[in-house]
């Protein structure tokens, strides 16, 4: 390409751009820095008497040169999808400005997003005719329920207390119910979504303690189980209750019950060990109105569980199991909740004696755990995920991560929770669970899952394929076998023959051993017509052989004959 | 009807696994007597085979050991290729 053409090209490119409309305009714009958007800031915003979040506030600082009306248009996003819009239209004058935008918590709410929200900008003025200067943000991490519009009342302690879940749900008075009897030193809790109890009630029916010898790294490997404490023989003691305004959750209300049981050696048939189990229930607000949840487990609703051990003795095991099996009023459905304590020894030379308490009100201590909203999936599904729990003993704290995971297993949904502790100092658990428990609404558990059958399987069939498998390669390496035995035979036999002597040829024969030959066929044919009837040869023809033959009789004969030539056709 | 074709399982995964592992014993025997190449690949092949049927003979009656689990075209397939490479070997 020459230079004529290339400059021919590149003027022509640029024609073709000064002839696309609005290119280059909003450069324009920008270089003449008529307004600028800039810097970006969220917060929740949550007023005194709220139980949640009010709304989301979004900052943003705008730089003016020139006076007029301005407006900034927000759209908040979660993965594309448009949650809510508000706008703000301001008069300003030339300077930096900070223009601040609310999403109310309704907006977010219904939108049921987890996670970072992105928020698309634009700002631009009708005051002049300049295209609008967009930009998006993202967001720090949100739950939506953090943004539950509905307040959430404070019950005071009694012996049953209750959270309503408020007016998003189509039946009311939902509430959750603990009972502790002491008579029977029986824990229970159930929900109810109605004042009749007849829906989504479950209980703790099953409580115990059980050390195991740990055979691997992970709870569910554990081999022996050495000692069992069954929580129903105990007797409990229980604290009392606190309530307050949780900084993040709003009001809260917790407290503990602890349980003193004997721990019994299992192999020998006796108490070894006084077991102290205390359950520090701590529950805030923010239950989820969802008429279609059973079961959620989230950071703004939930039901703290927290297990701490104490034991006065040492026991052989080297963990600690704690299961609960939670059962609903239909009995349709049975939760098994196993906490289990890995790395647990305790020892009377061990000094480390004291566990440090989890601090309720540390936001950091909430952790913010995935949810399941549906009952289905649950039963029919598998989830698992990571959550937050804290290992500490004495002044060391260690963070440790929880694994939960629900497996359905036929009639039975078990939800498994394991702590992981990475630290080997920290060789004592303090659990922080969080439970939530949310309503069940109209739609009734469906029915038990019918664990599917054992598939049929038959040794005799097994050994009928393997004897049919066997018979075909032998016939076939028989068969084969044979087929390589004929062609060795033929090959051998092809080799004799052509290894042997070779036969004695006669030779050729002589030119008078041909004439006799002759003479000897000739003299056959002669004999045959000789003997057939009627037309034969004249009898005193003589024949081919006594013709030739030298004597006097026969040259007599020839002689009487002369050159005669045979009468009749036989002497042809 | 649908349990009888199951226990057919039975019949094809025993025939996969001792099928393949006859072969490959006489496979490997006749590799080492003529070291030829193609009857290596040939025996690696019917290991192959064979570490598959002892894998689904497992799954088969120790599923709590290793679940292997397979369906019943897939063993009918598996079952042809093994014909078709047995034949062809024996035909070699």
């Amino acid at each position: 390409m020459d230079k004529g053409t290339l400059c021919a090209s590149m003027v022509a490119c640029l024609l073709l751009l000064t002839l696309v409309p609005g290119i280059g305009r909003a450069q324009a714009a920008n270089t003449d820095a008529y307004y600028v958007l800039d810097e970006f800031s969220d917060r929740p915003v949550k007023g005194e008497e709220s139980a949640s979040n009010d709304y989301l506030e979004v900052q943003a600082v705008v730089h003016v040169n020139v006076t007029g009306f301005y407006n900034l248009t927000a759209r908040l996003e979660y993965s594309r999808v448009e949650i809510s819009r508000t706008s703000n239209n301001t008069y300003l004058n030339p300077g930096t400005h900070t223009l601040v935008l609310h999403f109310p918590n309704k907006d977010i709410y219904a939108g049921q997003a987890i996670g970072y929200y992105t928020v698309q900008l634009s700002l631009r003025t009708p005051s002049f005719p300049l295209d609008p200067i967009e930009d998006s943000v993202t967001t720090g991490f949100y739950h939506f329920s953090d943004f539950n519009p509905s307040p959430i009342p404070i019950y005071l302690p009694g012996s049953a207390f209750s959270f309503t879940d408020g007016a998003n749900l189509v039946v009311q008075n939902s509430y959750i119910v603990f009972e502790f009897d002491k008579n029977h030193a029986r824990m229970s809790y159930h929900f109810a979504k109605d004042k009749d109890g007849h829906n989504g009630r479950f209980t703790v029916s099953y409580l115990r303690v059980l050390g195991y010898l740990d055979n691997g790294d992970f709870f569910f490997q554990r081999g022996e189980t050495t000692h069992s404490a069954g929580i129903t023989n105990g007797t409990w003691d229980s604290d009392p209750v606190l309530t307050g305004v949780h900084p993040a959750f709003g009001p809260y209300l917790r407290f503990n019950i602890t349980y003193n049981v004997s721990m019994v050696d299992l192999r020998l048939g006796a108490p070894v060990a006084v077991l102290k189990v205390t359950f520090s229930f701590y529950m805030t607000g923010n239950p989820h109105p969802s008429a279609d949840r059973v079961l959620t487990v989230a950071g703004a609703t939930q039901i703290e569980l927290r297990v701490e051990l104490e034991l006065d003795h040492t026991i052989g095991g080297s963990g600690l199991v704690l299961e609960q099996v939670a059962e609903d009023t239909t009995r349709n459905h049975e939760f098994l909740l196993r906490d289990a304590i890995a790395e647990f020894r305790y020892g009377p030379n061990d000094v480390r004696k004291s566990e440090q308490k989890l601090n309720p009100l540390a936001d950091e201590s909430v952790p913010k755990l995935a949810f399941i909203n549906r009952w289905e999936p649950v039963v029919y599904g598998r989830y698992t995920w990571v959550s937050a729990a804290q290992s500490s003993f004495g002044a060391a704290t260690v963070p440790a991560t929880t694994d939960v995971s629900f497996i359905p297993e036929g009639k039975q949904l078990r939800l498994f929770l394991a702590y992981h502790v990475k630290d080997p100092k920290a060789s004592f658990l303090v659990i922080n669970d969080t439970f939530a428990f949310g309503v069940q609404g109209d739609i009734p558990p469906p029915d038990r899952p019918v664990p599917p059958r054992p598939t049929p399987h038959d040794p005799l069939l097994y050994i009928l394929g393997s004897l049919l498998a066997l018979a075909i390669i032998y016939a076939s390496m028989r068969y084969r076998t044979r087929s390589y035995i004929e062609e060795e035979d033929e090959i051998e036999r092809i080799e004799e023959r052509e290894l042997g002597e070779p036969p004695e040829e006669e030779g050729p024969l002589s030119i008078e051993e041909k004439a006799i030959g002759e003479e000897e066929e000739a003299r056959r044919r002669w004999e045959k017509k000789q003997t057939e009837p009627g037309d034969g040869p004249p009898q005193d023809d003589p024949s081919p052989g006594e013709k030739d033959r030298p004597g006097k009789e026969g040259m007599a004969k020839d002689g009487e004959s002369g050159n005669r030539p045979p009468a009749g056709n036989g002497g042809g | 009807m649908a349990m009888d074709f199951e226990l057919l399982k039975d019949v094809f995964i025993a025939w996969m696994t001792v099928f393949s592992v006859t072969l490959f014993i006489i496979s490997v025997i006749s590799y080492m007597r003529t070291r030829n190449r193609r009857l290596g690949l040939v025996s690696l092949a019917f290991l192959m085979f064979s570490v598959k049927g002892v894998a689904l003979t497992i799954g088969l009656y120790w599923p709590s050991v290793w679940n292997v689990t397979t369906d019943l075209p897939s063993l009918l397939f598996d079952v042809l290729i093994l014909l078709i490479l047995f034949f062809a070997t024996v035909r070699e």
